[in-house]
Protein backbone atom coordinates (compact mmCIF):
# COMPACT_ATOMS: atom_id res chain seq x y z
CA UNK A 1 0.00 0.00 0.00
CA UNK A 2 2.76 2.43 1.02
CA UNK A 3 4.80 1.40 -2.01
CA UNK A 4 1.89 2.09 -4.30
CA UNK A 5 1.31 5.58 -2.79
CA UNK A 6 5.00 6.52 -3.05
CA UNK A 7 5.09 5.26 -6.62
CA UNK A 8 2.07 7.42 -7.46
CA UNK A 9 3.69 10.49 -5.86
CA UNK A 10 6.89 9.79 -7.74
CA UNK A 11 5.04 9.46 -11.01
CA UNK A 12 3.14 12.73 -10.51
CA UNK A 13 6.39 14.54 -9.68
CA UNK A 14 7.96 13.23 -12.88
CA UNK A 15 4.93 14.36 -14.86
CA UNK A 16 5.14 17.87 -13.42
CA UNK A 17 8.88 17.99 -14.17
CA UNK A 18 8.38 16.82 -17.73
CA UNK A 19 5.66 19.42 -18.26
CA UNK A 20 7.99 22.11 -16.93
CA UNK A 21 10.76 21.06 -19.30
CA UNK A 22 8.39 21.08 -22.25
CA UNK A 23 7.22 24.52 -21.20
CA UNK A 24 10.80 25.78 -21.00
CA UNK A 25 11.53 24.42 -24.43
CA UNK A 26 8.48 26.06 -25.92
CA UNK A 27 9.25 29.44 -24.34
CA UNK A 28 12.60 29.40 -26.19
CA UNK A 29 10.84 28.49 -29.41
CA UNK A 30 8.26 31.21 -28.90
CA UNK A 31 10.90 33.80 -28.09
CA UNK A 32 12.57 32.93 -31.41
CA UNK A 33 9.27 33.42 -33.19
CA UNK A 34 9.44 37.05 -32.11
CA UNK A 35 12.78 37.64 -33.84
CA UNK A 36 13.24 39.24 -37.23
CA UNK A 37 14.74 37.19 -40.06
CA UNK A 38 18.53 37.40 -40.13
CA UNK A 39 18.93 36.65 -43.82
CA UNK A 40 20.72 39.32 -45.81
CA UNK A 41 19.23 39.55 -49.28
CA UNK A 42 22.68 39.91 -50.72
CA UNK A 43 22.56 41.82 -54.00
CA UNK A 44 20.00 44.24 -52.59
CA UNK A 45 21.31 44.43 -49.06
CA UNK A 46 24.96 44.39 -48.14
CA UNK A 47 26.80 44.26 -44.88
CA UNK A 48 29.10 47.20 -44.32
CA UNK A 49 32.56 45.68 -44.19
CA UNK A 50 34.46 46.08 -40.99
CA UNK A 51 36.94 48.89 -40.64
CA UNK A 52 40.03 46.81 -41.28
CA UNK A 53 38.55 44.54 -43.89
CA UNK A 54 41.13 43.27 -46.33
CA UNK A 55 39.70 43.48 -49.81
CA UNK A 56 41.25 44.23 -53.15
CA UNK A 57 44.54 46.09 -52.98
CA UNK A 58 44.61 49.68 -54.19
CA UNK A 59 47.82 51.02 -55.62
CA UNK A 60 48.92 54.56 -56.28
CA UNK A 61 51.39 54.65 -59.12
CA UNK A 62 52.81 58.11 -58.45
CA UNK A 63 53.66 57.44 -54.84
CA UNK A 64 55.60 54.24 -55.48
CA UNK A 65 59.37 54.50 -55.28
CA UNK A 66 60.01 50.96 -56.62
CA UNK A 67 61.77 49.86 -53.45
CA UNK A 68 60.36 46.33 -53.78
CA UNK A 69 59.65 46.03 -50.07
CA UNK A 70 56.21 44.67 -50.96
CA UNK A 71 57.87 41.85 -52.90
CA UNK A 72 60.16 41.01 -50.00
CA UNK A 73 57.48 40.89 -47.32
CA UNK A 74 55.03 39.00 -49.54
CA UNK A 75 54.88 35.32 -48.56
CA UNK A 76 54.94 34.32 -52.21
CA UNK A 77 56.87 37.30 -53.70
CA UNK A 78 53.81 38.20 -55.70
CA UNK A 79 53.90 41.90 -56.77
CA UNK A 80 55.65 42.39 -60.07
CA UNK A 81 57.63 45.65 -59.90
CA UNK A 82 59.10 46.66 -63.23
CA UNK A 83 61.48 49.59 -62.89
CA UNK A 84 64.37 51.17 -64.71
CA UNK A 85 67.27 52.98 -63.09
CA UNK A 86 67.51 56.52 -64.41
CA UNK A 87 71.14 57.46 -63.98
CA UNK A 88 70.72 61.17 -64.66
CA UNK A 89 68.29 61.72 -61.79
CA UNK A 90 69.70 58.79 -59.76
CA UNK A 91 66.27 57.35 -59.13
CA UNK A 92 64.40 54.23 -60.00
CA UNK A 93 61.55 54.94 -62.33
CA UNK A 94 58.57 52.65 -62.05
CA UNK A 95 57.35 51.32 -65.37
CA UNK A 96 54.80 48.69 -64.46
CA UNK A 97 53.32 47.20 -61.32
CA UNK A 98 50.96 44.29 -61.13
CA UNK A 99 49.44 41.94 -58.58
CA UNK A 100 47.75 38.70 -59.55
CA UNK A 101 44.68 38.33 -57.35
CA UNK A 102 44.37 34.71 -58.35
CA UNK A 103 47.45 34.08 -56.21
CA UNK A 104 47.22 36.89 -53.64
CA UNK A 105 46.10 35.73 -50.22
CA UNK A 106 45.16 39.24 -49.02
CA UNK A 107 47.41 39.03 -45.98
CA UNK A 108 48.15 42.76 -46.07
CA UNK A 109 51.88 42.52 -45.46
CA UNK A 110 52.66 44.73 -48.44
CA UNK A 111 50.30 47.41 -47.14
CA UNK A 112 51.82 47.16 -43.71
CA UNK A 113 55.40 47.61 -44.88
CA UNK A 114 55.03 50.02 -47.80
CA UNK A 115 57.24 53.01 -46.87
CA UNK A 116 55.29 55.54 -48.93
CA UNK A 117 51.81 54.15 -48.22
CA UNK A 118 51.11 53.72 -51.89
CA UNK A 119 49.34 50.44 -51.23
CA UNK A 120 46.05 50.24 -49.38
CA UNK A 121 43.16 47.89 -48.89
CA UNK A 122 39.75 48.62 -50.35
CA UNK A 123 36.47 47.09 -49.34
CA UNK A 124 35.90 45.54 -52.75
CA UNK A 125 35.54 41.78 -52.71
CA UNK A 126 33.46 40.89 -55.76
CA UNK A 127 36.37 39.93 -57.97
CA UNK A 128 35.18 36.74 -59.63
CA UNK A 129 35.82 36.43 -63.37
CA UNK A 130 35.32 33.96 -66.18
CA UNK A 131 39.00 33.93 -67.07
CA UNK A 132 41.76 33.60 -64.55
CA UNK A 133 44.09 35.86 -66.51
CA UNK A 134 41.74 38.75 -65.91
CA UNK A 135 42.64 38.50 -62.24
CA UNK A 136 46.13 39.77 -62.97
CA UNK A 137 45.65 43.45 -62.22
CA UNK A 138 48.12 45.97 -63.58
CA UNK A 139 48.74 49.41 -62.14
CA UNK A 140 45.75 50.94 -63.92
CA UNK A 141 43.33 48.30 -62.64
CA UNK A 142 44.89 48.51 -59.20
CA UNK A 143 44.47 52.28 -59.17
CA UNK A 144 40.71 52.15 -59.62
CA UNK A 145 38.73 53.05 -56.56
CA UNK A 146 35.66 50.94 -55.89
CA UNK A 147 32.25 52.51 -55.40
CA UNK A 148 31.42 52.54 -51.73
CA UNK A 149 28.47 50.45 -50.64
CA UNK A 150 27.07 53.38 -48.70
CA UNK A 151 27.04 55.62 -51.77
CA UNK A 152 25.11 53.12 -53.88
CA UNK A 153 21.50 54.08 -53.29
CA UNK A 154 20.05 50.91 -54.81
CA UNK A 155 21.64 48.84 -52.09
CA UNK A 156 20.50 48.89 -48.53
CA UNK A 157 23.42 48.62 -46.17
CA UNK A 158 23.30 46.70 -42.95
CA UNK A 159 25.60 47.27 -40.06
CA UNK A 160 26.19 44.27 -37.88
CA UNK A 161 27.20 44.97 -34.34
CA UNK A 162 29.31 42.41 -32.63
CA UNK A 163 29.34 42.25 -28.89
CA UNK B 1 11.31 39.80 -51.06
CA UNK B 2 13.06 43.10 -50.83
CA UNK B 3 11.60 46.38 -49.86
CA UNK B 4 13.21 48.33 -52.71
CA UNK B 5 10.58 48.78 -55.34
CA UNK B 6 11.07 49.42 -59.01
CA UNK B 7 7.94 51.23 -60.21
CA UNK B 8 8.87 50.94 -63.90
CA UNK B 9 9.09 47.18 -63.67
CA UNK B 10 5.64 46.87 -62.15
CA UNK B 11 3.99 48.75 -64.97
CA UNK B 12 5.51 46.72 -67.75
CA UNK B 13 4.96 43.29 -66.26
CA UNK B 14 1.28 43.82 -65.63
CA UNK B 15 -0.96 41.75 -67.93
CA UNK B 16 1.94 40.77 -70.13
CA UNK B 17 2.58 37.60 -72.05
CA UNK B 18 5.93 35.93 -71.51
CA UNK B 19 7.39 34.80 -74.78
CA UNK B 20 10.50 32.70 -74.80
CA UNK B 21 12.38 30.09 -76.72
CA UNK B 22 12.99 26.53 -75.63
CA UNK B 23 16.68 27.31 -75.26
CA UNK B 24 15.99 30.20 -72.91
CA UNK B 25 13.51 28.13 -70.98
CA UNK B 26 15.99 25.32 -70.43
CA UNK B 27 18.69 27.81 -69.51
CA UNK B 28 16.37 29.49 -67.05
CA UNK B 29 15.39 26.20 -65.44
CA UNK B 30 19.04 25.23 -65.20
CA UNK B 31 20.22 28.44 -63.63
CA UNK B 32 17.43 28.60 -61.11
CA UNK B 33 18.10 25.16 -59.68
CA UNK B 34 21.84 24.87 -59.49
CA UNK B 35 22.48 22.15 -56.98
CA UNK B 36 25.99 22.33 -55.61
CA UNK B 37 27.93 19.33 -54.47
CA UNK B 38 28.89 19.40 -50.82
CA UNK B 39 32.56 19.36 -51.61
CA UNK B 40 35.28 21.28 -49.85
CA UNK B 41 38.50 20.67 -48.07
CA UNK B 42 39.76 23.48 -45.90
CA UNK B 43 39.10 27.05 -44.81
CA UNK B 44 37.20 27.90 -47.99
CA UNK B 45 34.61 25.31 -47.07
CA UNK B 46 34.01 27.07 -43.75
CA UNK B 47 32.97 30.14 -45.72
CA UNK B 48 30.96 27.97 -48.08
CA UNK B 49 29.25 26.27 -45.14
CA UNK B 50 28.17 29.64 -43.79
CA UNK B 51 26.21 30.05 -47.02
CA UNK B 52 24.05 27.11 -46.04
CA UNK B 53 23.14 28.88 -42.81
CA UNK B 54 20.40 31.42 -42.41
CA UNK B 55 22.34 34.66 -42.77
CA UNK B 56 23.62 34.06 -46.30
CA UNK B 57 20.84 31.71 -47.21
CA UNK B 58 21.74 30.34 -50.64
CA UNK B 59 18.50 28.42 -50.96
CA UNK B 60 17.18 31.77 -52.15
CA UNK B 61 19.01 31.08 -55.40
CA UNK B 62 17.72 27.53 -55.68
CA UNK B 63 20.99 26.08 -54.50
CA UNK B 64 20.27 22.98 -52.53
CA UNK B 65 23.40 21.28 -51.24
CA UNK B 66 23.67 17.72 -52.47
CA UNK B 67 25.85 15.06 -50.96
CA UNK B 68 25.84 12.83 -54.00
CA UNK B 69 27.64 13.91 -57.19
CA UNK B 70 24.97 12.18 -59.25
CA UNK B 71 22.43 14.78 -58.15
CA UNK B 72 24.67 17.82 -58.37
CA UNK B 73 25.02 20.38 -61.16
CA UNK B 74 27.68 22.59 -59.68
CA UNK B 75 30.89 21.91 -57.86
CA UNK B 76 32.53 24.66 -55.85
CA UNK B 77 36.08 23.45 -55.46
CA UNK B 78 36.59 24.99 -52.05
CA UNK B 79 39.95 24.58 -50.46
CA UNK B 80 43.36 23.38 -51.46
CA UNK B 81 43.41 20.54 -53.95
CA UNK B 82 46.37 18.35 -53.18
CA UNK B 83 47.77 15.75 -55.49
CA UNK B 84 46.20 13.12 -53.26
CA UNK B 85 42.79 14.77 -53.53
CA UNK B 86 43.04 15.40 -57.28
CA UNK B 87 41.97 11.94 -58.52
CA UNK B 88 38.98 12.01 -56.17
CA UNK B 89 38.00 15.46 -57.39
CA UNK B 90 38.21 14.40 -61.04
CA UNK B 91 36.19 11.31 -60.24
CA UNK B 92 33.56 13.37 -58.44
CA UNK B 93 33.41 15.72 -61.39
CA UNK B 94 33.03 12.89 -63.86
CA UNK B 95 30.24 11.34 -61.83
CA UNK B 96 28.19 14.51 -62.07
CA UNK B 97 25.55 14.50 -64.80
CA UNK B 98 25.61 16.95 -67.68
CA UNK B 99 25.32 19.95 -67.66
CA UNK B 100 27.84 20.58 -64.93
CA UNK B 101 29.55 23.72 -63.82
CA UNK B 102 32.65 24.44 -61.79
CA UNK B 103 33.49 27.45 -59.66
CA UNK B 104 37.12 27.56 -58.58
CA UNK B 105 36.88 29.11 -55.14
CA UNK B 106 39.84 30.62 -53.38
CA UNK B 107 43.40 31.33 -54.37
CA UNK B 108 44.48 27.72 -53.81
CA UNK B 109 42.21 26.36 -56.50
CA UNK B 110 42.78 29.13 -59.02
CA UNK B 111 46.56 29.05 -59.13
CA UNK B 112 47.79 27.26 -56.03
CA UNK B 113 47.82 30.53 -54.11
CA UNK B 114 50.18 30.58 -51.18
CA UNK B 115 51.39 27.10 -52.06
CA UNK B 116 52.16 27.96 -55.67
CA UNK B 117 55.85 28.62 -55.11
CA UNK B 118 57.45 25.76 -53.26
CA UNK B 119 54.88 23.12 -52.41
CA UNK B 120 55.44 19.52 -53.39
CA UNK B 121 51.85 18.38 -53.08
CA UNK B 122 49.51 21.16 -54.23
CA UNK B 123 47.88 21.12 -57.62
CA UNK B 124 48.59 24.53 -59.16
CA UNK B 125 45.11 25.47 -60.14
CA UNK B 126 42.13 23.20 -60.38
CA UNK B 127 41.73 24.10 -64.06
CA UNK B 128 44.56 21.73 -64.78
CA UNK B 129 42.16 18.96 -63.78
CA UNK B 130 38.64 20.06 -64.67
CA UNK B 131 37.25 22.91 -66.81
CA UNK B 132 36.39 25.92 -64.67
CA UNK B 133 33.58 28.34 -65.42
CA UNK B 134 34.04 31.06 -62.82
CA UNK B 135 37.17 31.94 -60.89
CA UNK B 136 36.56 33.36 -57.44
CA UNK B 137 39.64 34.87 -55.80
CA UNK B 138 40.10 35.44 -52.11
CA UNK B 139 41.76 33.64 -49.27
CA UNK B 140 39.06 32.69 -48.35
CA UNK B 141 36.42 34.75 -50.18
CA UNK B 142 33.58 36.35 -48.27
CA UNK B 143 30.26 34.51 -48.40
CA UNK B 144 28.89 37.46 -50.36
CA UNK B 145 31.65 37.00 -52.90
CA UNK B 146 30.56 33.40 -53.37
CA UNK B 147 27.02 34.56 -54.05
CA UNK B 148 28.47 37.05 -56.51
CA UNK B 149 30.33 34.24 -58.28
CA UNK B 150 27.12 32.23 -58.41
CA UNK B 151 25.35 35.25 -59.91
CA UNK B 152 28.04 35.48 -62.56
CA UNK B 153 27.71 31.75 -63.25
CA UNK B 154 23.96 32.19 -63.64
CA UNK B 155 24.66 34.97 -66.09
CA UNK B 156 26.92 32.64 -68.03
CA UNK B 157 24.34 29.86 -68.05
CA UNK B 158 21.62 32.23 -69.27
CA UNK B 159 23.72 33.08 -72.32
CA UNK B 160 24.36 29.46 -73.27
CA UNK B 161 23.24 28.07 -76.59
CA UNK B 162 22.43 24.40 -76.60
CA UNK B 163 24.36 23.31 -79.71
CA UNK B 164 27.50 25.18 -78.74
CA UNK B 165 27.40 23.63 -75.31
CA UNK B 166 27.17 20.10 -76.64
CA UNK B 167 30.07 20.60 -79.03
CA UNK B 168 32.27 22.28 -76.43
CA UNK B 169 31.67 19.56 -73.90
CA UNK B 170 32.87 16.81 -76.19
CA UNK B 171 36.32 18.22 -76.72
CA UNK B 172 38.76 19.82 -74.31
CA UNK B 173 37.39 18.18 -71.25
CA UNK B 174 40.53 18.51 -69.25
CA UNK B 175 41.89 21.95 -69.95
CA UNK B 176 40.42 25.37 -70.30
CA UNK B 177 41.39 26.68 -73.67
CA UNK B 178 41.38 30.29 -72.61
CA UNK B 179 44.95 30.23 -71.44
CA UNK B 180 46.89 32.68 -73.48
CA UNK B 181 50.15 30.84 -73.24
CA UNK B 182 52.71 31.53 -75.90
CA UNK B 183 54.04 28.22 -77.07
CA UNK B 184 57.70 28.77 -77.75
CA UNK B 185 60.39 26.42 -78.82
CA UNK B 186 61.65 23.89 -76.35
CA UNK B 187 64.53 25.04 -74.26
CA UNK B 188 65.71 21.51 -73.57
CA UNK B 189 68.12 21.27 -76.43
CA UNK B 190 70.87 19.63 -74.46
CA UNK B 191 73.34 22.38 -75.31
CA UNK B 192 73.45 24.49 -72.20
CA UNK B 193 75.50 27.59 -71.91
CA UNK B 194 77.49 27.19 -75.04
CA UNK B 195 78.45 30.81 -75.03
CA UNK B 196 79.74 30.60 -71.48
CA UNK B 197 81.76 27.43 -71.39
CA UNK B 198 84.20 26.03 -73.83
CA UNK B 199 82.89 23.24 -75.98
CA UNK B 200 83.85 19.72 -75.08
CA UNK B 201 84.46 17.86 -78.31
CA UNK B 202 82.96 14.58 -77.11
CA UNK B 203 79.56 15.80 -75.79
CA UNK B 204 78.68 17.90 -78.79
CA UNK B 205 78.61 14.91 -81.10
CA UNK B 206 76.10 12.93 -79.03
CA UNK B 207 72.59 13.68 -80.29
CA UNK B 208 70.28 15.01 -77.64
CA UNK B 209 67.69 12.28 -78.21
CA UNK B 210 69.83 9.67 -76.51
CA UNK B 211 69.47 11.37 -73.14
CA UNK B 212 65.74 10.85 -72.99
Amino acid sequence: MFLMVSGFINYSQQTVRAARYIGQGFTITLSHANRLPVTIQYPYEKIISSERFRGRIHFEFDKCIACEVCVRVCPIDLPVVDWKLETDIRKKQLLNYSIDFGICIFCGNCIEYCPTNCLSMTEEYELSTYDRHELNYNQIALGRLPVSVIDDYTIRTIQIKFN
Amino acid sequence: MNSIEFPLLDQTTKNSVISTTLNDLSNWSRLSSLWPLLYGTSCCFIEFASLIGSRFDFDRYGLVPRSSPRQADLILTAGTVTMKMAPSLVRLYEQMPEPKYVIAMGACTITGGMFSTDSYSTVRGVDKLIPVDVYLPGCPPKPEAIIDAITKLRKKISREIYENQMSSQRENRCFTTNHKFHIGYSTHTGNYGQELFYQLPSTSEIPSDTFF
